[in-house]
């Protein structure tokens, strides 16, 4: 397993390495069991939030579709 | 020595990362408070990362009829994602929308909902569909959603979910409890019976863990309540109540309680096998001393067996 101190996971969460200071206790290898864990959910999130979108526009009835997809999606063509 | 409450905060953690809590047991010599630090941190991470396109979601909700826009998000919407909208959305349009949606697709919901986050809208859903949703929690045993949604709902349909809720799954909401001064104004409103049957349960799946994790998150009053009920258990209840508070070091949790008993009581638990372990009775002796609860120490001599005391030794005699 890779190391990585608590400054990558500060990074990846966007707050302080002073915030998680607590976390240096861990080993290398566990912060960066716990940094994975962080960033499996964020994957995991970031796919629901996908998939959740282009569901939600296919079941916008027809008629309403382009303008609910010029809401969800700016920016893709309509 | 792990505590209480590190126990509860990586279980949290556990929770919201979504991994088993063994995955996180590196953590048990980080400080609760750390833990905590670092689940809002994830959680406040994820939710802006995509805060946008959730508010482009509620946008479109808001933009469609309710029935239409219950109809789509039950279609469409995992319930991670509606809840994840549902906290940025308008709370006019939001009440309105739930009134819509199903009571099994608002617990689904409920399970992701950040209370926080999402009490302008829940202070304003009538309180018969918190209570429904609230009662499904409890029949799916979501212990840590239920703890989050304490300090958020009303006080008077939070008493309505746990009063249906049997002892086992009332100690653990309690557990749960993410808002400790909340948990506390539930317990004082809660009856004497269905507080003792929390206890049996606890005993009855020897879950002494979290019943001493109870008392230990109540206010000094609730804990004169909750300690009798647990020191009127059996000598095997008595033993795994009295280990279990020396295994987590919550003495200080228990201790001014224990003081309040009559000779017989606190006998009954000083006297118990358990206190025999090596340690256990002097450690008692030192917290009631710190905690500057002379009387009480200075009535155990009183109610202490002559092997009880040769266990508590030097602690008895030196104070």
């Amino acid at each position: 397993m890779a190391s990585t101190d608590v400054s990558a996971l500060a990074e990846r969460l966007g707050t302080s390495v002073d915030e998680l200071a607590a976390f240096s206790a861990c080993s290398p290898d566990e912060v960066a069991h716990l940094d994975m864990l962080v960033a499996a959910v964020f994957a995991a999130e970031a796919e629901a939030v996908e998939s959740g979108l282009r569901a939600t526009l296919t079941a916008v009835p027809r008629p309403l579709r382009g303008r609910a997809k010029a809401l969800l999606f700016p920016g893709e063509d309509a | 020595m792990t505590s209480l409450a590190n126990r509860v905060e990586i279980i949290k953690l556990a929770d919201v990362l979504n991994v088993a809590d063994a995955e996180l047991s590196a953590l048990v010599e980080v400080p609760p408070a750390d833990i905590k630090t670092l689940r809002v941190a994830v959680g406040e991470a994820i939710f802006h990362q995509h805060e946008s396109r959730f508010r482009r979601i509620a946008k479109l909700a808001g933009a469609v009829p309710a029935p239409l826009s219950a109809r789509i998000a039950q279609l469409a919407l995992s319930p991670l994602l509606g809840a994840r909208v549902a906290a940025v959305m308008e709370p006019d349009v939001a009440v309105k929308l739930a009134g819509h949606l199903s009571s099994t697709y608002l617990a689904d919901l409920a399970t992701a909902l950040d209370p926080v986050r999402a009490a302008p809208i829940l202070g304003r859903i009538p309180s018969a569909t918190v209570l429904e949703v609230g009662r499904t929690l409890v029949e799916r045993k979501e212990y840590v959603a239920l703890g989050r949604f304490v300090s958020v709902i009303e006080a008077d349909t939070a008493l309505g979910v746990v009063r249906a809720a049997t002892g086992r799954d009332l100690l653990q909401v309690a557990l749960f409890a993410e808002d400790l001064d909340a948990l506390d104004t539930l317990v004082q409103r809660i009856e004497d019976e269905r507080l003792v049957e929390a206890i049996r349960a606890a005993h009855a799946d020897e879950l002494y863990a979290d019943a001493v994790t109870l008392v230990a998150s109540v206010s000094p009053a609730s804990q004169e309540r909750l300690v009798p009920l647990i020191t009127a258990l059996d000598a095997s209840g008595l033993n795994a109540f009295a280990r279990s508070l020396h295994d987590y070091d919550a003495w200080d949790a228990a201790l001014p309680a224990l003081a309040g008993l009559d000779d017989a009581a606190l006998g009954a638990l000083a006297n118990c096998e358990a206190t025999l372990s090596p340690g256990m009775l002097p450690r008692m002796v030192e917290v009631a001393t710190e905690l500057g609860l002379s009387d009480l120490v200075d009535r155990l001599p009183g109610v202490l067996d002559a092997e009880h005391k040769k266990a508590a030794g030097k602690a008895l005699t030196s104070t």
